[in-house]
């Protein structure tokens, strides 16, 4: 009983002449990226005043096809800025609001016992919010590890296993999970594993002052505002196509493998002092693609050096096992990664 | 497309590269002129054969060439450190070029055009170049200097030769002589005319009374100082071919000279060297040194 998913990009690949359409589907794409990120950025603009940095992170993300925690204090606009961007690449979008007694099934989905028009009574799967291209798993250090673990193999194996059967999840699919970092009370730190299944780790920050001038005018006013959808689920594809293409040079990689190795306490004095543990592998990879995804978005058809540096942040910053002596020093995982940027250079 | 983006882009490459290597090329013979110019300078300098600065010179120009091109930095980096504005993109290019996908293409083409911009001139290192022609214009103005003038022509014209000064010091010595009568410049070294010698001879005494009588009798007399009971005065030296002689003027053996046993075989040596024949001395020497010893004997005979 599984349950085969078909995107659009899928119906095209099996499409004649699939190889052609691809073609031109991705020169059409990506002849059109500055009007395609520019309009992104101004429909989202329309609803969440600045964090443009917020914003450009979570489209590399979902240009790279992998999931996203934002963390910041509560009433900073995440939960909007995730749902404006479903909105406007015309993605089916879900929330689960995770809570200490939510259950994996809430996520995942259930059997029902349903009754056809003969009487004859079977189960039926009833999808969860799972099913989705977007979910927004709004708070999710709340949920217990149970339910936590409920997402780890749909993040990274984009399917969902119930019971017997496993469903294939409908590309593009990505989680977007927000987190409190003040309210420690009853909740549930994620587990390693299950962070480093997140591509990125987003810092949501206070506006500027006068952002937040634009943002009470915008919202205390009569009119509230709405967006237009800008991409398609097909050209969101695309964008991942081509993130995947994207040329680097061997340099660059290598960097990305200097400063990676350079985050384990055995390769790097500064790593010894203050970490416990540090980035895997997936972290490199996700460093080439998040790179990748930023040179994309910005308009070139190359990787700089600024493209591995402004992604280590995000990429590395969840992935560093902080140790007592940076906790009792005050030292945070960017300090780390910053220090460790300035060695490999 | 692709092909040709590509194709372009590995001509413009080629062609840089040409002339890169030519600079570098142009920069190692610069090199190697300077540092055979310093060589042969030194050589020259310490008498060993001006022949031998090749064997250093080219010594140091391979090792040079040898470690430049373990380290060479490839046309791409090199474009790249010159021309900013690349961001990693040229070589980007120039490694994916194989690849093919519509951003490789476009990448192709924009560094296809970006390289048509610069300007191959600034793949040369134009202070490194300066540096190394200065340098080797400095030391051949010193070479040209030292073979035309010949350091020890004047070595020789320092030592051997009057020199100007003391041409002009005997000519008014003579002429004094001539017009004032002798002994006129040996009196002025005792800054006294006789009258005040013998008043100085008078107050201070002599230790020997009768040799040298001032104008009270049996008191002695004669010039003396007091700051030197010594009455021969002070030892002084004298210069005989070149030695320093310590001399002393003792007025009790009649003021005659005394040289001591060096100083005498110096005076014999010196004397004998007019009695020498020419064919018999020469063939002594290394043929290289025959013009500076055949100078050394003129310099010789135009000083005496």
């Amino acid at each position: 009983m599984t349950d085969k998913g078909k995107s659009l990009w899928d119906m095209a690949e099996e499409s004649e002449g699939k190889q052609e359409l691809m073609d031109e589907e991705v020169k059409k794409v990506y002849s059109a990226m500055g009007e395609i990120t520019s309009g992104l950025r101004n429909e989202v603009g329309k609803v969440v005043v600045g964090q443009q940095d917020v914003l450009e992170q979570i489209l590399i993300a979902v240009c790279c096809g992998s999931h996203a925690l934002l963390e910041g204090f509560p009433g900073l606009g995440k939960t909007l800025m995730v749902r404006t961007l479903a909105d406007v690449m015309d993605l089916s979008f879900k929330r689960v609001q995770c809570t200490p007694d939510i259950m994996p099934s809430d996520i995942t989905g259930t059997y029902i016992i349903v009754e056809d028009d003969a009487g004859r009574k079977s189960f039926h799967f009833e999808r969860g919010p799972i099913f989705s291209n977007v979910v927004l798993a709004d708070e999710i250090n709340r949920a217990t590890p149970k339910a936590q673990s409920a997402l780890l193999e749909s993040m990274q194996e984009k399917q969902v296993t119930v019971g017997n059967s496993t469903y294939k999840l409908d590309p593009p699919f990505f989680v977007l999970a927000t987190q409190n970092p003040i309210e420690m009370e009853g909740t549930y730190p994620l587990p390693e594993a299950q962070l480093d299944r997140f591509l990125v780790k987003i810092l949501v920050d206070y506006p500027k002052r006068e952002e937040e001038g634009e943002i009470i005018n915008l919202y205390a006013s009569e009119k509230q505002p709405s967006v237009q959808k800008v991409l398609t689920k097909k050209h969101l594809l695309v964008l991942q196509d081509l993130t995947r293409k994207m040329p680097m040079s061997e340099d660059l990689k290598e960097k990305v493998l200097d400063i990676v190795t350079n985050t384990r306490p055995g390769k790097n004095k500064f790593a010894k002092k203050y970490l416990d543990y540090g980035a895997s592998p997936r972290a490199a990879i996700g460093l080439v693609l998040g790179a990748k995804a930023r040179a994309l978005i910005s308009g070139r058809n190359y990787v700089n050096k600024q493209d591995v540096k402004f992604m280590a942040y995000p990429i590395l910053r969840h992935r560093l096992i902080l140790n007592f002596e940076s906790e009792r020093k005050g030292i945070s995982a960017d300090e780390v990664i910053e220090e460790i940027l300035h060695e490999v250079g | 497309m692709t092909k040709s983006y590509k194709k372009n882009l590995l001509r413009q490459l080629g062609e840089a590269k040409g002339v890169y290597w030519l600079t570098r090329i142009y920069g190692w013979l610069i090199l190697y002129l300077a540092a055979l110019l310093g060589f042969t300078i030194l050589f020259h300098l310490i008498g060993v054969k001006t022949v031998y600065a090749l064997i250093p010179s080219t010594l140091y120009i391979e090792f040079l060439v040898i470690l430049q091109l373990l380290f060479k930095p490839n046309i791409v980096e090199r474009i790249e450190q010159v021309e900013a504005d690349f961001d990693g993109s040229l070589r980007t290019a120039y490694e994916n070029r194989e690849k093919k996908n519509v951003i490789v293409d476009d990448l192709l083409h924009s560094a296809e055009s970006k390289l048509k911009m610069v300007g191959y001139s600034k793949l040369m290192d134009v202070e490194e170049l300066t540096y190394r022609t200065l340098s080797t214009v400095i030391l051949a103005f010193i070479f040209i200097t030292l073979i035309v003038v010949s350091y020890q022509d004047l070595v020789l014209d320092l030592k051997i030769r009057e020199t100007a000064l003391t041409r002009a010091g005997k000519a008014i010595r003579e002429n004094g002589e001539r017009l004032f009568g002798g002994g006129i410049w040996e009196s002025s070294e005792d800054y006294s005319a006789p009258e005040e010698e013998d008043e100085l001879g008078a107050s201070s005494g002599g230790l020997q009374p009768g040799f040298s009588e001032g104008p009270i009798e049996g008191k002695g007399g004669g010039v003396g100082g007091e700051a030197n009971l010594d009455i021969y005065g002070e030892p002084g030296s004298a210069n005989l071919w070149g030695q320093e002689l310590d001399m002393e003027l003792h007025p009790e053996f009649g003021g005659d000279v005394d040289v001591n046993e060096e100083a005498k075989t110096l005076g014999q040596i010196a004397y004998a060297l007019p009695e020498v024949e020419g064919s018999e001395e020469y063939k002594d020497y290394p043929v290289e040194q025959e013009e500076l010893v055949r100078k050394y004997f003129e310099k010789l005979l135009e000083g005496s």
